[in-house]
């Protein structure tokens, strides 16, 4: 909600005064890239999840020496891509 | 090695303490090393990240026997995995060369950090993908199948494995500029009736791998002539 209030904000205060055509390019693009970027991060959380488990079928179907690590580094990866996550939506 | 002797040696007690004739006695899978000189020919392969792995070391599969021993374990030729290392690297330091301000300066600072830190995740993204791929999709060749496992994108996974005795014909080749040079190339199994042929991709040393199966193969005809295994 925070993010959308100042894009819902400048919308409807541009239709009302009808200077629609006049909002800087920059500030919508901002707006814009935010909400890429947050959906950018969550997209980013479930491919890290499905990496999780994929190496968990792999390690599975084939075991090696290399497993165990590969799997400890898919759950860090995840950890880091939550974290990305929340300053996504609370620092952008 | 004395490690198998004793293997061999503990089956011939079991099957003669539980009463059997010596004909069950004779019936001892050989170790691969007696009767292949391709196996005796190659060392233990420590290296978790290797191409080819022969007699890997703590590695097996979901679906393998208690006595099946892994003989080799096959992954593509690392010179065909050159392409995305480099994108990887080129991916890395492209923006330490290119200014990322030049293109985003009409957005704010912290935007213009977090684009950065999307493409180094993007990058990231790409590099773990085509590593995973290339580190599960292998081709393991036991003392008794063939083990096809496809894992080309995180997405698709697909296990084909065929016993030895069905396998009807081994035909490797090696083609190309790079595949000649690096020594790398296909190895196509045919196996017996309507069941689908198994193809190892731009494998190492395609012609050593056919000659095992090869070997493999001729010993599988020998087991089932002697009777040794049922």
């Amino acid at each position: 909600m925070s993010l959308l209030t100042p894009l819902l904000q400048l919308s409807f205060s541009a239709i009302n005064d009808g200077s629609f055509s006049t909002i800087p390019v920059g500030s919508l693009m901002a707006i814009t890239f935010r909400i890429t970027y947050i959906l950018l991060s969550f997209m980013l959380n479930i491919f890290a999840f499905v990496v999780i488990r994929q190496v968990k079928v792999m390690n599975d179907t084939v075991t090696t020496v290399l497993g165990p690590i590969l799997h400890l580094i898919s759950i860090i990866f995840f950890a880091f891509t939550v974290f990305l996550s929340v300053l996504a939506v609370t620092r952008l | 090695m004395p490690r198998d002797k004793d293997n061999q040696e503990q089956q011939r007690r079991r099957y003669t303490t539980s009463g059997a004739s010596d004909d069950v006695v004779s019936r001892v899978r050989r170790n691969p090393d007696d009767y292949s000189a391709v196996m005796r020919s190659l060392r233990r392969s420590t290296n978790p990240l290797a191409a080819f792995c022969a007699k890997p070391y703590k590695t097996n599969f979901a679906t393998q026997d208690p006595e099946e021993k892994v003989l080799l374990i096959l992954r593509k030729h690392p010179v065909t995995q050159v392409p995305w290392i480099l994108f990887v690297i080129v991916g890395i330091i492209m923006p330490s060369f290119i200014d990322p301000g030049a293109f985003l300066d009409f957005l704010p600072i912290k935007l213009q950090i977090a684009s950065t830190i999307a493409w180094y995740m993007a990058v990231l993204i790409f590099g773990i993908e085509s590593f995973l791929s290339w580190y599960y999709n292998v081709n393991i060749i036991t003392d008794e199948r063939v083990i096809d496992i496809d894992f080309t994108s995180l997405m698709f996974r697909n296990v084909t494995s065929a016993q030895l005795g069905k396998v009807e014909d081994v035909t490797s080749t090696a083609y190309g500029f790079m595949g000649t040079v690096f020594d790398y190339g296909d190895i196509r199994i045919q196996t017996a009736g309507a069941e689908v042929d198994i193809v190892f991709d731009l494998v190492p040393k395609p012609t050593l791998v056919a000659r095992l199966l090869n070997e493999l193969l001729q010993e599988e005809e020998l087991e089932q002539l002697e009777g040794r295994i049922a």
